[in-house]
């Protein structure tokens, strides 16, 4: 120590705040901030490009026996 | 010993994603936001330790637009002491790099002197897994990533990964 930590998610279980904990909650002390207050520059370095949702999943087939599957298996996936 | 709880303002886990039609980002315009789920792992973590006896306060600390606000009054509600807002962008969609917030977060650790710093593995939006990594090597602090357990006995921290 003095030690960063960086939990996952089995380390615990939230809680969630209270009705008289959420009313506490809004006479705490708030400071705000610039990233000039602390001299850092926060100008990204990386351009993202583009974003895409993933592709649809195409619809499988049913293969009748164990022959037919293996001739698919060699012929068309190309994985034996 | 006080504890800082960096924390994220992230899409809901329970909104269904939208590339925006420009295909510029993700579209977060009237989206359901919330804190990163592991942030509030580490946030209930640092509860627990103040429960326990082992911490005195607790800090929340977050990065981003004006409306983090609701994310860290989260934080508070759930037990955190007090919080830190720092406000680098205006608009929701501009995510500030990991280089950038694990900078700031040194700033601050350097001005608050906390004896751990305890973060969520990564944010669930671009699940980058590098602010922690960042911070330690910023700082030159010991780190222990991915804790399913952490146990402190005095100077040390014992963490457990599975």
């Amino acid at each position: 120590m003095p030690a960063i930590v960086t939990v996952d998610l089995r380390l615990n279980e939230p809680r969630y705040a209270s009705l008289p904990n959420i009313m506490k909650a809004k006479r705490k002390q708030m400071d705000e901030k610039t990233p000039e207050d602390y001299g850092v520059d926060v100008t990204p370095r990386l351009t993202i490009t583009k974003t895409v949702e993933p592709s649809e999943r195409a619809a499988g087939v049913i293969v009748a026996d164990v022959a037919e599957l293996v001739a698919k298996l060699r012929d068309e996936a190309g994985v034996l | 010993m006080k504890v800082l709880v960096p924390v994220k303002r992230v899409i809901d886990y329970n909104v269904k994603v939208r590339v925006k039609a420009d295909g510029g980002g993700v579209d977060l315009a009237n989206v359901k936001m919330s804190m990163n789920p592991f942030d509030e792992i580490a946030v209930e973590e640092a509860i627990r330790l103040k429960e326990a006896g082992t911490v005195s306060e607790i800090i929340a600390v977050s990065i981003g637009v004006k409306q983090n606000q609701e994310t860290l009054r989260t934080a508070l509600a759930m037990g955190a002491d007090r919080a830190i807002l720092v406000i680098a962008a205006d608009d929701v969609h501009t995510d500030i790099e990991p280089l950038a917030v694990a900078k700031l977060l040194k700033a601050v650790a350097d001005d608050e002197h906390p004896g751990l710093i305890l973060l969520g593995k990564q944010a669930i939006d671009n699940d980058m897994n590098a602010t922690g990594q960042m911070l330690s090597a910023l700082l030159g602090w010991s780190q222990a990533t991915f804790a399913s357990e952490l146990l402190i006995d005095g100077d040390f921290a014992t963490v457990t990964r599975s």
